[in-house]
């Protein structure tokens, strides 16, 4: 089955980093702290993972202990600006972190889809201007959160009639489909800009083990489709008697 | 035409909020993110209709003006998730969209409409009466 989107199966931080997209997050450059290698790094190019490694080594190089002033997180999130996952450990050494290989997802090792993953953020990070650049895109976009107590799909779904919109569970995966209608009235050659995306679309997200499939909510307002997917509580640790043969 | 490149979801500029209180020593609030929301626009025989995608965009966030032939609008995105959630997997970003469109004089701006349902706003500007065709009756001599 291929779906669009992987949930992790396993909740850790390498797997989360390794998923994590989020641009929201302050992004800050202390440039008191910030060598000019590092500044480079804000370059659109340098964004990459070519400039993240030259950035990282000079860094190294040149500033040696005082690098590690810096704690982990704060330096992967002013380097690979992009989307760089953060390092798992704040006490990592920087030395040992290079002998790791660059994909080090391991925990859900899949090489074609860390390699997908891996071109996707190189090229979130290449900046280049793409307006008026007409390229597909999946319809709907989705988002990916994770609350306290369950997981959040959210989609951006504007203008779809509920009659024509399916949320379906099966087999652990998601599958959300519909139709944007175009409005009867115009005409294929009435139109004078045509950004919108028309026709009917479907999206299949894979589901983390542990959800509560009996308890999901979808609501949709003001365009968004929310998608609650409760956690499953985890079951108490059970003690197992052990019993010795005399 | 000074309208901006139409685009799909390019983060334009960042604006700064004035509403959003920067508490002393934290982090400054991030910026918002403006983007330029997707159009349609058809031409119907009473003048044309207008389409844009603003999902997350209520009412009350929405502000539609016209002002010396340019039809501007701002859709405010409340966001509705914890501040605490974690993002897993982001394929779009949360941020305002904000989109401005210069009107022929063709357009009767006393009687634009507009409406918002799910996230999608319907603009009609219908024709002023004097650009509809006029037939003239040629009289034989």
């Amino acid at each position: 089955m291929d779906a669009d989107v992987r949930l992790p199966r396993q909740r850790g931080t390498a797997s989360r980093a390794a998923l994590y997209r989020g641009k929201d997050q302050p992004r800050r450059i202390d440039r008191s702290t910030c060598n000019d290698s590092e500044i480079i790094a804000e370059l659109p190019f340098a964004a990459g993972c070519g400039g993240f490694l030259n950035a990282r080594s000079a860094a190294q190089v040149e500033s040696g202990s005082r690098q590690r002033e810096i704690n982990e997180e704060e330096s992967a999130e002013e380097i690979g600006r992009t989307d760089w996952p953060r390092m798992p450990e704040r006490g990592a050494h920087l030395e040992s972190e290079w002998e790791m290989p660059v994909f080090r997802w391991g925990q859900n090792w899949d090489p074609f889809r860390d390699l997908e993953r891996e071109m996707d953020r190189l090229l979130q990070g290449v900046h280049l201007s793409l307006h008026g650049v007409r390229f597909s895109r999946r319809f709907p976009q989705v988002n990916l959160l994770e609350l306290e107590d369950c997981y959040l799909i959210t989609a951006e779904l504007p203008g779809i009639d509920l009659q024509q919109l399916e949320v379906t569970t099966a087999s652990g995966f998601l599958t959300i489909r519909g139709v944007r209608e175009v409005p009867e009235e115009s005409r294929e050659d009435s139109f004078r800009r045509q950004e919108r995306f028309q026709g009917a679309w479907q999206r299949k997200i894979q589901l983390p083990d542990r959800v509560d499939e009996e308890r999901m909510t979808a609501d949709y307002s003001a365009g968004i489709l929310r998608v609650t997917l409760p956690r499953v509580s985890s079951s108490l640790p059970r003690q197992i008697p052990v019993s010795e043969d005399v | 035409m000074s309208e901006p490149v139409p685009g799909n979801r390019e983060p334009g500029q960042s604006a700064s909020d004035p509403q959003i209180p920067v508490t002393a020593g934290a982090l400054p609030a991030p910026p918002r993110l403006l983007f330029n929301p997707p159009t349609d626009i058809y031409e119907t025989p009473d003048g044309l209709v207008l389409y844009a995608d603003l999902p997350g965009v209520t009412l009350e966030g929405l502000e539609l003006q016209v002002q010396d032939n340019r039809l501007t609008l701002f859709g405010r995105v409340q966001r509705r998730e914890p501040p605490n959630a974690v993002v897993l997997h982001a394929e779009y970003e949360v941020g305002d969209f904000l989109r401005s469109f210069i009107l022929s004089d063709e357009v009767d701006h006393e009687r634009i409409q507009a409406k918002l349902s799910h996230g999608v706003l319907r603009v009609e500007l219908p024709k002023a009466p004097r650009a509809r065709p006029r037939r003239i009756e040629v009289t034989r001599e």
